[in-house]
């Protein structure tokens, strides 16, 4: 007579769960022994295998919920911090457009400390609209030593004009070459042929009186020739750009120089 | 006193097992006691203590071969569910049918244990274990059953 002792009542299924329970856990112990190339067994690749996934998604799933986070809290905070680098910003350019400023004063003091042993530094303040090859108006005056007749140069040392009335205590006029009041004795620098130099109210001057007797070239450089005794000779004032041939003289056109550079900065030479 | 027959026989069984795994290589002859064990567990007893019977003494069998722990248990086990299934319906008080339950019961065990441990583990393992084990187990299972007194106290019917 068969033993009922472990089977009982026992249905298939649970026979079948038992044994398949059994044969698993023998598997399991089997393939813990079977080492695989890269020095693992079977079953802790089965594993790595099997956590991997879940520990990848975890990972990625927790860095999603971080950033986004992150990603939040950066963002409440964004707008405050915009406008405090805009406000950074705006500071920065103006604090870099007064060191431009300054460089270029630093600059320009440097340039004419080089060539002129007399001299001061002055800022142009105004320039008359309607009249702009005229004159112009500079933050020096008698307090800092000037009077009239003063030459004025650019910070190339370029002739600009000279100092006029009215003169005040801290302000005065500079009438320019370019200006149709006055003259300025000049010569073309290449054959030393003098004349008077006019201006007309616009960019450009013109020789007066050039006698026709020596040939002048476009680009010519015109100096000053010293017989105004106003300016000193030899200050560069600008290039001829047309030529004009009359019976006995030239009609010669002058650009001056300042015209076709900024008039921030001028060197006014004082007298010994 | 069929119970104490029965657990005099199993550790006689398994006494002389251990004994054999001893002595195998001086005497090059290979037999498998531990399986007549489950043999007798399997053809009596119910699919349980069969099935977790097996797999502990198919535990006992990997760690006197030396080989991979779990390849004996796990075939010992399919042995005994063979067993415990086919036994009911075979005429076991006739010898030869002994015979050859043991005989096929243990060839696949070790066919399936050959599976595992030629071709997954690469052991050099000889033709005896599937057909003079198998033989040699059946031959000596089939001994011990042989006499009615035996069959009687074993209660195999």
């Amino acid at each position: 007579m068969r033993s009922s002792a472990g089977s009982g009542g026992l249905s298939t299924e649970k026979k079948s769960t038992v044994l398949v329970l059994v044969l698993f856990v023998d598997l399991i112990l089997i393939s813990s022994q079977i080492m695989l190339g890269n020095r693992q067994s079977l079953l802790q690749s089965v594993v790595a295998n099997m956590v991997m996934p879940l520990q990848l998604t975890f990972q990625k799933a927790t860095d999603f919920a971080g950033n986004e986070l992150d990603r939040y809290v950066f963002l409440r905070g964004v707008f405050k911090k915009y406008q405090l680098l805009k406000k950074k910003h705006v500071d920065l350019r103006v604090e870099n457009y007064s060191l431009k400023r300054e460089l270029r004063d630093l600059r320009a003091l440097a340039g004419a400390k080089r060539k002129f042993s007399r001299f001061l530094l002055a800022t142009v303040i105004s320039v008359d609209i309607n009249f702009p090859y005229a004159s112009l108006v500079i933050d020096r005056g008698t307090r800092a030593g000037l009077v009239e007749n003063n030459v004025v140069l650019n910070t190339d040392a370029e002739l600009v004009g000279k100092i006029t009335r009215p003169l005040t205590a801290f302000s005065a006029q500079v009438r320019l070459v370019t200006s149709p009041i006055g003259g300025t004795g000049a010569a073309i620098e290449s054959n030393m042929l003098e004349g008077l130099l006019k201006g007309g109210n616009g960019a450009s001057c013109s020789f007066q009186y050039l006698l026709a007797n020596k040939p002048v070239r476009l680009g010519d450089r015109v100096i000053t020739s010293g017989t105004d005794l106003i300016y000193p000779s030899y200050l560069p004032i600008g290039k001829v750009t047309a030529i004009g041939q009359d019976y006995l003289t030239q009609k010669i056109t002058v650009r001056p120089f300042f015209v076709d550079k900024p008039l921030h900065k001028l060197v006014v030479l004082l007298h010994e | 006193m069929n119970n104490r027959f029965r657990t005099i026989l199993f550790i006689v069984l398994a006494v002389g097992q251990f004994v054999f795994a001893r002595h195998y290589y001086s005497l090059r002859f290979t037999i498998d006691l531990l399986f007549l064990i489950i043999f007798f567990i399997a053809i009596r007893s119910g699919f349980m203590t069969s099935i977790l019977g097996a797999a502990l003494i198919g535990f006992c069998s990997d760690y006197l071969t030396g080989g991979v722990m779990g390849v004996f248990s796990f075939s010992r086990t399919l042995a005994a569910f063979f067993l415990n299934s086919l036994s009911r319906f075979l005429d076991l008080k006739k010898n030869i049918f002994i015979f050859l339950l043991i005989l096929v019961s243990l060839f696949l065990s070790n066919l399936a244990a050959f599976a595992f441990l030629v071709l997954i583990f690469k052991y050099k393992i000889t033709a005896s274990l599937l057909v003079f084990q198998p033989l040699s187990t059946a031959l000596v299972g089939t001994l011990i059953l042989a006499p009615k007194k035996t069959k009687s106290l074993l209660d195999v019917s």
